[in-house]
């Protein structure tokens, strides 16, 4: 029921349930791959086998609190990458961001510690151990939120997850209850039709007698 | 598995219910009453019968066996949790702006004083042009009026952030509702 459009000459499958498509909404924000999210929400749906629109729904439900999660991570990282650059910024009147933060932030993003980058920690009487703690300690309330954020994603995970079960049983509980009803009536059928079991007539039961000897 | 709640927890539900901490001024019902315009998480969300969108989510989902009025329950609670979810959208994508960098604070101030500062700046460069020189007490008051626009912009720009807090604060409390609501809806068809 997941319709399917190819948007680009690159070839990005578009899935998204039926519902989604009449909301119309776009999970994927400015700057986020759309290609990774399509093709995560691909196998998402392949692996819960969702088949009715209800289904993918939820699937793509499980799958956008998983990018929710994912994002925030990210978020983290960036916070205390950018808390960093600060700490290590030597020039505290600079404007915007200074050559030496924008450096620093290439560095720990690429995850690149060399001499270039050891410079300004020695600058500061700093190792990259304390650098990180003095940093998470600057931002522990941002963390903090994120840290909410995550735990209330996983809860919406596993509700989400426990919805699915309950969809697909329901579908699997109604086919079994219309098996059993047409076996029931298939069975009723056959009483009704069975013909009377009818008394042998006695020259039968006579000629039955002789065969067996009696 | 759904459990059905206790005697003494619904006596218990009950009490707390009247020790409601909602708004008991009419200043304070009258300011609550307009939380729904201010970000629109908290409207009503029932869609009316004959809305299109309605019908056709409700199709979709009665494909599931389910009866028109569940479904129609359960497409009110999408609606309000994807409501929800694109305001998140929206508040984590405002969130990754720096608010407090030395930029931000002298773009706020441009924005605010962008007028007063140019004519200062005009005023010391005519004193310095006709006259040849700044006059102390000119110069003070040049700069005593450009920190008070600062210290003015920095506490704009701590009310902006405060009220984001508060947005996003909200915004939380909203999203647990609909999600929990939505949840609940699905569940819900277990004995539907």
């Amino acid at each position: 029921m997941s319709s399917k459009k190819v948007t680009s000459d690159r070839a990005v499958q578009v899935i998204s349930s039926p519902i989604t498509e009449i909301l119309g909404t776009t999970p994927a924000l400015p700057g986020e791959s759309q290609e990774v999210y399509q093709q995560g929400l691909l196998a998402t749906i392949q692996e819960l086998n969702a088949v009715t629109p209800l289904q993918i729904y939820l699937a793509e439900k499980i799958y956008e609190c998983l990018w929710w999660m994912r994002r925030y991570e990210n978020q983290k990282r960036a916070t205390l990458i950018h808390s960093m650059a600060v700490i290590l910024e030597t020039d505290k009147y600079a404007r915007g961001v200074s050559d030496l933060q924008a450096s620093v932030m290439d560095a720990l993003y690429a995850n690149r510690i060399d001499d270039e980058f050891n410079e300004p920690l020695g600058e500061h009487n700093l190792t990259m151990e304390t650098l990180t703690q003095k940093a998470m300690a600057n931002c522990r309330s941002v963390f903090e939120n994120l840290d909410q954020m995550i735990a209330l994603n996983a809860k919406t995970l596993a509700g989400f997850q426990a919805s699915y079960e309950v969809v697909v049983n329901r579908k699997v509980n109604a086919e079994r209850l219309r098996l059993q009803n047409a076996l029931m009536q298939r069975d009723l059928g056959a009483i009704e039709n069975e013909p009377a079991p009818t008394e042998p007539s006695n020259g039968n039961k006579d000629k039955r007698s002789k065969a067996s000897g009696e | 598995m759904a459990t059905k709640t206790s005697a003494q927890k619904h006596q218990a539900n009950r009490r707390n219910a009247l020790r409601s901490t909602g708004p008991k001024s009419s200043g304070g019902k009258r300011r609550s009453s307009k939380n729904a315009r201010m970000h629109g998480l908290s409207v009503i969300d029932s869609l009316v019968i004959s809305d299109p969108l309605l019908t056709e989510l409700s199709e979709l989902i009665s494909l599931e066996g389910v009866d028109n009025f569940w479904a129609q329950e359960i497409v009110n609670r999408i609606v309000s949790y994807e409501r929800n979810q694109a305001y998140q959208r929206m508040l984590f994508s405002e969130s990754e702006l720096p608010k407090r960098t030395a930029t931000a604070v002298h773009e706020g101030m441009r924005n605010s004083f962008g007028t007063e500062l140019d004519l200062m700046a005009d005023f010391l460069d005519d004193q310095r042009y006709l006259v040849g020189r700044v006059k102390k007490s000119d110069l003070n008051f040049v700069i005593n009026m450009q920190h008070k626009m600062m210290k003015l912009t920095l506490r704009q720009i701590k009310r902006q952030e405060v009220e984001h807090a508060k947005r996003v604060r909200n915004s939380v409390r909203y999203l647990k509702r609909s999600s929990n609501q939505l949840i609940k809806s699905f569940k819900g068809l277990r004995s539907a």
